[in-house]
């Protein structure tokens, strides 16, 4: 008996084997119309007063070509998510010429990056590869796809907006220069709960401002966002009531040596936070006399660099022999 | 507006047969099903779009692979033993050591992109060129994977014997 006979046998024995399950077609009609309507939502967001941005839509194939539409305010720097990669068409060559035009022409753009879904993909297919602390965090297969935009005068900003297969879009500005992708991660925390946390589709960096795009189970607690060099920059509390709340913490920025520093902050909850970076030498370590390192191995992408959650009494320090 | 007894009648043609395509594919019943249902969630979402494509099913499973290895990437898991053979066990009657059981256990030593080729060429019976759409791969890779695949089967099959 040839190997394909064999093999046409012997998946469709195993595969009559699979429990039965019929399925809930109504279930999955009811997540698909409430999905459709956030897509719908999406697409008409030109009136959502919760997006102080410049919004930028590439409408779904068949539908108008795209737009930009200006809300009142604006900002200086943006980072905006265009769409879905996992809801949103590739836009043709036509659409992003005229998508081009349009952020040419308006006087508010002093300038924009664009890049497709595709795009977006496989550079973070790439980074991946490169980050493979972060392989956890970004899931390469639903990030959204983006364009930076630099506008004039800034009025307000509004930090997240909802977004159809997101659950968060975060947008944090005026962070201290210069910032870049490379150095920046994002940690999730969960002090008291098991369980997938916060799942971080997107992080990049324009200009001084920085998007996260991020799942929130109910589980997560926080997200905290930091600079490989200048340690702990924004945490994010998911609370209903204060979701806009990026409360920076700081932290001064202590040098160790040519090669070094570390930074420590205390948090709401008593604890404390040890950001260290730019150690290059093999052999640096957290010794903290005294007290207990919560998560001390939450290594950022740019090598030796990271955050750890302190408990108790006790002076970090990094060391090296 | 969805076309409901179109998508009715897709969901009943298909949905089963996509499911244990899935299940070969992942190895792990209970995630095919979780698969199945969230690709099945994403066509009724945009079913007027879906719904006109030369092969509904085969986007179908492919949304549903890529969501699935998306979770096992999460998790860091790789299943290690199908849910069929654990249903075997549980049942008591244990696994048949014979020729069709060995190459059942070449199958999941596969790597999931070539096992995905040969669970669609010979479960469903796609020719390569549907198989090609619905992976968004082209034929000529399709061809060397499943070469490569029955090469690899082969092989193993007469180590066996």
């Amino acid at each position: 008996m040839s190997v394909e006979t064999q093999l046409r046998d012997v998946l469709h024995r195993e595969a009559a084997r699979a429990p039965a399950d019929a399925g809930d077609l109504g279930r999955v009609r009811r997540r698909g119309r409430r999905r459709r309507r956030l897509r719908a939502g999406a697409a008409g967001l030109a009136g959502a007063a919760v997006l102080a941005l410049l919004v930028v839509v590439v409408g779904p194939v068949g539908q108008p070509g795209p737009t930009i539409t200006p809300v009142s305010g604006g900002l200086k720097n943006a980072a905006l998510v265009l769409c879905d990669v996992r809801s949103c068409p590739i836009p043709t060559d036509q659409q992003i010429e005229d998508l081009e035009r349009q952020l040419a022409a308006d006087p508010n753009v002093v300038s924009y990056t664009f890049e497709t879904p595709e795009q977006t993909r496989d550079r973070f297919a790439d980074a991946l590869d490169n980050r493979p602390g972060l392989v956890d965090s970004l899931d390469v297969d639903t990030l959204p796809s983006t364009v930076g935009l630099r506008v004039r005068d800034v009025a307000e900003l509004t930090p997240y907006v909802d977004w159809p297969g997101v659950d968060r879009v975060i947008v944090a500005d005026g962070l201290p220069l210069p910032l870049t992708a490379e150095r920046v991660t994002a940690e999730l925390r969960q002090y008291d709960a098991a369980g997938p946390g916060l799942r971080l589709l997107h992080l990049d960096v324009v200009g001084d401002s920085l998007v996260a795009v991020a799942e929130r189970p109910a589980t997560a607690r926080e997200l905290e966002l930091s600079d490989a060099r200048r340690g702990l920059l924004y945490t994010w509390k998911p609370d209903p009531e204060a979701i806009s709340t990026w409360q920076p913490v700081g932290g001064i920025n202590v040098p160790i040596g040519p090669d070094g520093w570390t930074a420590t902050t205390d948090l709401e909850d008593g604890t404390r936070v040890l950001a260290w970076g730019s150690v290059t030498d093999p052999t640096a370590r957290i010794e903290l006399p005294g007290g207990l390192l919560r998560a001390p191995t939450t290594y950022g992408i740019t090598g030796p660099s990271g955050l750890a959650v302190i408990e108790g009494d006790g002076d970090p320090k990094i060391v090296t022999d | 507006m969805v076309d409901d007894k179109a998508f009715e009648g897709f969901w009943s043609r298909e949905r089963d047969r996509v499911r244990r395509a899935l299940a070969l594919t992942l190895a792990d019943a209970d995630l095919a099903s979780d698969a199945v249902d969230e690709a099945m969630v994403r066509a009724y979402a945009r079913w007027g779009r879906v719904g006109d494509l030369h092969d509904p099913a085969g986007w179908v499973y492919r949304v549903g692979l890529n969501w699935a290895r998306s979770a096992l990437r999460k998790r860091r898991l790789r299943p290690t033993a199908s849910p069929q053979t654990l249903d075997r066990a549980q049942e008591g009657t244990g696994p048949t050591v014979d020729e069709g059981m060995d190459l059942w256990s070449a199958v999941e030593t596969l790597p999931v992109t070539h096992r995905a080729v040969v669970v669609l060429r010979f479960y469903l019976d796609w020719p390569v060129d549907q198989i090609a759409d619905a992976l968004q791969l082209p034929a000529g890779t399709v061809k060397s994977r499943l070469h490569r695949a029955l090469a690899t089967l082969e092989n193993r099959r007469e180590v066996r014997t």
